[in-house]
């Protein structure tokens, strides 16, 4: 019977009924089969190796063992369905004198059998749940000589999970009820073997894999847009009086984005900064900088949830991005107090639209809208060099937040959680190379010097390794 | 008929005059020395690239000293070229606000004679100090000619008359730029056209050369 789940808990139902396992099979096929375009990915090996210390009875008393779990995973399931843990199977090595020490004294040969118990842990995010799981210890006889090697196996119950996500499954430590192997015709044994609780050794790595969940057919609440201003200066705007305003030269802007939790990094093509114009005041010295410029698509590959191989194509578009292409630019120019430099100071605000995703090869529909709920804020600063390459970046210490998604998913499917538990959170960072181009008009293009050329792409590298170790 | 055209024949006219009366003094008087001057009255508007911005106007004078006179077929060669180039102050305060506040380096300035000819077309290797503008205001650049500087010959024609030095429409400069908060200069070649107006500016040498 499914349980109830708590709210703090995963949403995990262990069906342990042998019934009700083989329903879920077929459900579980079900989906795989009946569902239109790519197959579901294979299962996934897994293993984990940890050491336990198991208190067994004198005179063998507290021994450590290594305990070696497999089992196979798979590489993703949907939420609605129950994801199958197969082969499941436990190997320890029990020391010999230990394997002894359950035969009837002085015996020297036999067989041992029994259970292993051992709870699977299963993790996402900070909510936490365990499955129970029993496994039998098959009659195995001792060797002549050295320790007793014994498996366990047995059926984990299937697991149903219902939230969106990276679940991580972790082992722990297992209780060992053995005992030998009756002689045939000998007489049953009348008290229960004891059971021997071991314990996790600390410091250990504990995971045995992990499954990607992704949403089945669930109603997407509808999200509003967060309205939010840019802070750019406009053309309509009245100039402040005696402003010397000019039209600036051809520049180039290549953007590098990373991505804490995602490990990845977007690389942007180049792209150029239109109806950019310089200011300042004569009177005051006061200047700034104002433009717009669009950034095409590009894709990006990473591991979600740092295991699942993810491509996805990525935009940075306006905030007004359904009525307007162009993401308007505006920098103070300044002295930075520390290295005198001159400096760009920039506060801008763009959407990040995401689709064309694809989760270990398989397509992932996102629909057409899938964007951030509200704006993300970079607050750009660094130095500003009108010879050539200036580079801006957000804050080191603090980078950027990367808000939640909407609009994710079709067909009722939301994948917003999905995205936001990949995704979204702080620390990200942002960094910006303008170069500033050298005019040339030469009617043969190769006559003109390299520095009127905008950068390749591919040479962000470069640009932002310099970015990232300016002086601030 | 250009305004150009219609000077250079009422020149030529008046100098037809003063070559016949120089024929009768011949040998009696030496050659003086004076200085040609462009843009002396108004200054010539050149279109100048800049680092970071479009092409901005600086205001262009020039000057060389050479002989008043010139005998037919002979030879001078100006000394003393040099001029000046005038940076407004609104694209000084845009350098200040990247930055930069100092200038030095080089400059080509070419020139053109109506009727002789030149051994090379351009004046070469000028000097342009390096000084270090406050804040504010334009900047007024010196140029003036160096030892190292080369300059064309002029070569008179064979028949006496009047001909004309003029500026060329390009004018070059290789210069750095002294970024101040690192004390280090950022070499810039400068481009700059004259620009055109109507009427065309008067780029000739005042006062003609008269060739004896």
């Amino acid at each position: 019977m499914p349980r109830r789940v708590r709210p703090r808990s995963v949403t995990v139902t262990a069906l342990a009924a042998a019934g009700l396992l083989s329903a879920a099979n077929g459900a579980l096929t079900g989906v795989g089969s009946a569902a239109p375009g790519p197959a579901v990915p294979p299962d996934t090996q897994a293993s984990a190796s940890v050491s336990v210390h198991c208190p067994f009875a004198d005179p063998a008393g507290p021994r450590a063992l290594t305990v070696e779990t497999t089992a196979t995973l798979p590489a993703q399931a949907k939420t609605g369905t129950s994801a199958t843990i197969g082969a499941y199977s436990v190997k320890l090595s029990l020391p010999r004198d230990v394997a002894l020490s359950f035969l009837p004294a002085g015996a020297t040969t036999g067989s041992l059998r029994g259970a292993v118990q051992l709870d699977l842990a299963v993790h996402q995010d900070d909510r936490s749940d365990k499955v129970p799981v029993s496994l039998v210890v098959a009659p195995t006889a001792l060797p002549e000589t050295g320790d007793v090697v014994l498996t366990a196996t047995g059926t984990v119950p299937e697991i149903a999970i219902n939230t969106v996500g990276a679940v991580t499954f972790e082992v722990t430590a297992p209780s060992l009820t053995l005992e030998a192997v009756p002689a045939p015709g000998a007489p049953a044994a009348t008290t229960a073997p004891p059971k021997v609780a071991c314990t996790l050794d600390e410091g250990q790595q504990a995971t045995l894999g992990k499954i990607l969940v992704l949403p089945k057919t669930l109603p997407g609440p509808k999200q509003q847009a967060a309205a939010a201003g840019s802070g750019v200066k406009t053309m309509d705007e009245e100039p402040p009086p005696n402003v010397y305003t000019q039209p600036l030269g051809l520049v180039s802007v290549l953007t590098k984005s990373t991505v804490k939790k995602l490990g990845a990094t977007v690389l942007a093509n180049p792209s150029i900064l239109v109806n950019g114009f310089i200011n300042v005041n004569i009177d005051t010295g006061e200047s700034w900088v104002t433009g717009s410029t669009a950034f095409s698509p590009v894709t990006a590959t990473f591991l979600g949830f740092g295991f699942v191989p993810v491509s996805a194509t990525v935009e940075f578009l306006p905030v007004e991005y359904q009525t307007q292409r162009m993401i308007d630019f505006s920098g103070n120019l300044y002295t930075d107090p520390v290295t005198q430099l001159p400096s760009l100071h920039a506060d801008l605000r763009v959407m990040a639209r995401m689709s064309h995703a694809e989760i270990n090869g398989v397509p992932l529909d996102l629909g057409a809208d899938c964007v951030t709920k509200d704006p993300v804020h970079l607050v750009l600063d660094g130095p500003y060099e009108a010879f050539g390459v200036g580079h801006v970046s957000t804050e080191p210490n603090g980078g950027f937040t990367l808000p939640g998604f909407k609009g994710c998913g079709t067909g009722g499917q939301d994948l917003n959680p999905l995205l936001d538990g990949m995704s979204s959170g702080p620390g990200n960072q942002a960094y910006v190379d303008t170069y500033n181009l050298v005019g040339c008009t030469e009617p043969d293009p190769a006559s003109c010097p390299p520095e009127s050329y905008p950068p390749a792409p591919g040479s962000q590298s470069a640009a932002a390794k310099k970015a990232a170790t300016k002086p601030r | 008929m250009s305004r150009l055209s219609r000077l250079s024949a009422g020149i030529a006219t008046t100098a037809t005059a003063v070559g016949a009366i120089a024929v009768l003094t011949a040998g009696t008087a030496a050659a003086a020395t004076v200085t040609y001057t462009a843009g002396g009255t108004t200054p010539l508007t050149y279109t100048c690239s800049f680092p970071g911005i479009t092409p901005q106007p600086v205001l262009v004078t020039s000057h060389l000293d050479a002989d008043d006179t010139v005998p037919a077929g002979g030879t001078v060669t100006p000394v003393n070229v040099g001029g000046s180039a005038t940076i407004s102050a609104g694209v000084h305060a845009l350098l200040t606000a990247v930055g930069y506040d100092g200038i030095r380096g080089t400059a080509t300035v070419p020139v053109t004679a109506a009727s002789g000819t030149l051994s090379q077309p351009a004046a070469t290797g000028l000097n342009i100090p390096e000084t270090i503008y406050p804040a504010g205001g334009p900047i007024t650049v010196n140029i003036s000619q160096v030892a190292t500087s080369t300059v064309p010959t002029y070569t008179a024609p064979a028949t006496a008359g009047t001909d004309t030095l003029s500026m060329g429409n390009s004018v070059t400069a290789s210069l750095e730029f002294h970024k101040k908060a690192t004390n280090t200069w950022t070499p810039w070649t400068m481009s700059c056209t004259l620009k055109v107006t109507n009427p065309a500016q008067n780029t000739a040498f005042s006062p003609s050369i008269t060739v004896s």
